[in-house]
């Protein structure tokens, strides 16, 4: 596992993202004093958001693997994952959902029979009533919350359908956490 | 319940309408599930992250640990929890932290490695680095921690009779491998452990040899410099407490530290806790 800082390009990338996916003009007060770190491992380059004290500790323990070859010593998970880039795009992963909800001004709320569904992995028919917030384009991700605001997962709006019937497409959803628990998050 | 993420009484509130029984425990923050209509792991609240399951005796070692501090005096501490997978008792610190400070999580085996990021990240847990690292040779890491958390690898004993997790028998060659294993981890952290430091050490094994014994010897190598201190633990579960009078010559260890049987709410268990003073 490589550790190191985000270049300005997928800054740029990442920042460009999470305003569209989210619907917001800024990330400033998102991020806060917080550090954005890049982990490359050998399957993906995931970004993961960590605090300046946790920063600050993780410094001194890769020095002292730098230092000392003798020490078999390997980080494997640091902070919040925010989630990955691929093909120079960032993709949100299910596992800061619940950091970005509560920024989150665009987002599609189920009721409960759909919320289920959901949660199962699968994709659900709404109503245009279901999404709230502006919608620019519906190639965009958006995020996904049940009756009581909490965050679900990630669909994609499907609107070229007949009868004008709208679809959710499941891109991510919280049941991973059941369903693949251990191949989900081996990397 | 994770207080990370939900408050009590709204987390109570939804638990309660969807026909979950739960009552109080000693602990704040801790419930017993009394009633389950479907099971909890399948509902929104465990996916979320507002909950998580484990068993009332393993709430003592980092309730014990870390409870009597306010959130706000963990800027800048460092905790270390050895042998950390799957989560349950690191995510249990981070939420008596309020996410403050910096816990290192140290497993050796990658195979726990998945089921301790998945619960971490379900749990919201953010100050926290998992390290893939032999807990024996913590001495070699340049950090100094204001507590640890040594809930060592042991032959399990306790748990076997509540959850019959064990397939395989465990022989008293297990018992005297584990009890090198234990020693050389808490001789490794202790080297560690700030001035002022305070560990809590626990096992879920009913043998002697890997709890008493263990402390007792401990105490011996390292007698000017420790101080045990005392755990609270609930009115109810002093009927679960044996004192191992027979078996350890420091009366400390007799007073200070909880033997826990097994029974059907709970796992056989022993907890220490021991501060590092001067000499």
């Amino acid at each position: 596992m490589k550790l190191s800082k985000l270049s300005d390009d997928e800054y740029r990338l990442f920042e460009a993202e999470i305003k569209k996916i989210l619907g917001i003009s800024s990330v400033g007060r998102l991020l806060d004093k917080n550090f954005l770190l890049k982990v490359e491992t050998k399957k993906r380059k995931y970004i993961h958001l960590l605090s300046d004290e946790v920063f600050f500790n993780l410094n001194i323990l890769k020095k002292s693997i730098q230092k000392n070859d003798s020490i078999n010593l390997k980080i494997a998970w640091v902070g919040i994952r925010l989630g990955f880039m691929s093909k120079k795009k960032f993709y949100v992963g299910i596992e800061s959902i619940h950091f970005f909800s509560p920024y989150c001004k665009r987002k599609i709320i189920l009721e409960k029979s759909k919320e289920q569904s959901f949660l199962y992995g699968r994709s659900v028919f709404i109503n245009e009533t279901d999404i709230h917030g502006s919608i620019i384009s519906y190639e965009q991700p958006i995020m996904v919350f049940n009756n009581y605001n909490d965050p679900l997962g990630i669909g994609l709006v499907i609107t070229d359908l007949p009868d004008n019937k709208m679809k959710l497409k499941n891109i991510c959803d919280l049941g991973i956490y059941l369903r693949s628990e251990k191949t989900f998050f081996a990397q | 319940m994770n207080t990370l993420k939900i408050d009590k009484d709204n987390f109570l509130k939804r638990m309660v309408s969807k026909g979950f029984e739960l009552s109080k425990t000693h602990y704040n923050g801790c419930y017993l599930v009394e009633y389950e209509p479907f099971s909890i792991t399948s509902t929104t609240e465990y996916l979320n992250g507002y909950c998580l399951l484990q068993a009332i005796t393993s709430v003592v070692p980092p309730y014990s640990l870390l409870s009597q501090y306010e959130t706000s005096n963990f800027k800048e501490k460092k905790v270390i929890d050895v042998a950390a997978s799957p989560g349950v008792k690191t995510a249990h610190l981070a939420r008596l932290m309020g996410n403050r400070g910096t816990i290192v999580a140290l497993e050796k085996s990658s195979k726990r490695l998945p089921q301790l990021r998945a619960n971490l990240s379900r749990l919201g847990v953010s100050n926290t680095i998992v390290v893939n690292f032999d807990a024996t040779q913590v001495d070699k890491i340049p950090l100094y921690f204001d507590f640890a958390l040594i809930d060592a690898p042991c032959t399990g004993t306790g748990l076997k009779i509540v959850k019959n997790k064990r397939t395989s028998p465990r022989r008293i060659y297990d018992v005297n491998r584990m009890a090198i294993l234990q020693r050389k981890i808490l001789e490794s952290v202790w080297s560690n452990l700030a001035m002022g430091g305070i560990f809590t050490y626990s096992v879920c094994s009913l043998e002697p040899e890997e709890g008493e014994c263990q402390i007792d010897d401990f105490i011996s190598r390292h007698k000017n410099e420790i101080e045990v201190l005392p755990i609270s633990i609930p009115k109810n579960f002093e009927r679960l407490e044996l004192k191992a009078d027979i078996l350890t010559n420091t009366e400390i260890v007799r007073e200070r530290t909880i033997r826990f049987l097994p029974t059907q709410l709970s796992d056989g268990f022993y907890v220490a806790k021991i501060m590092k003073v001067g000499k």
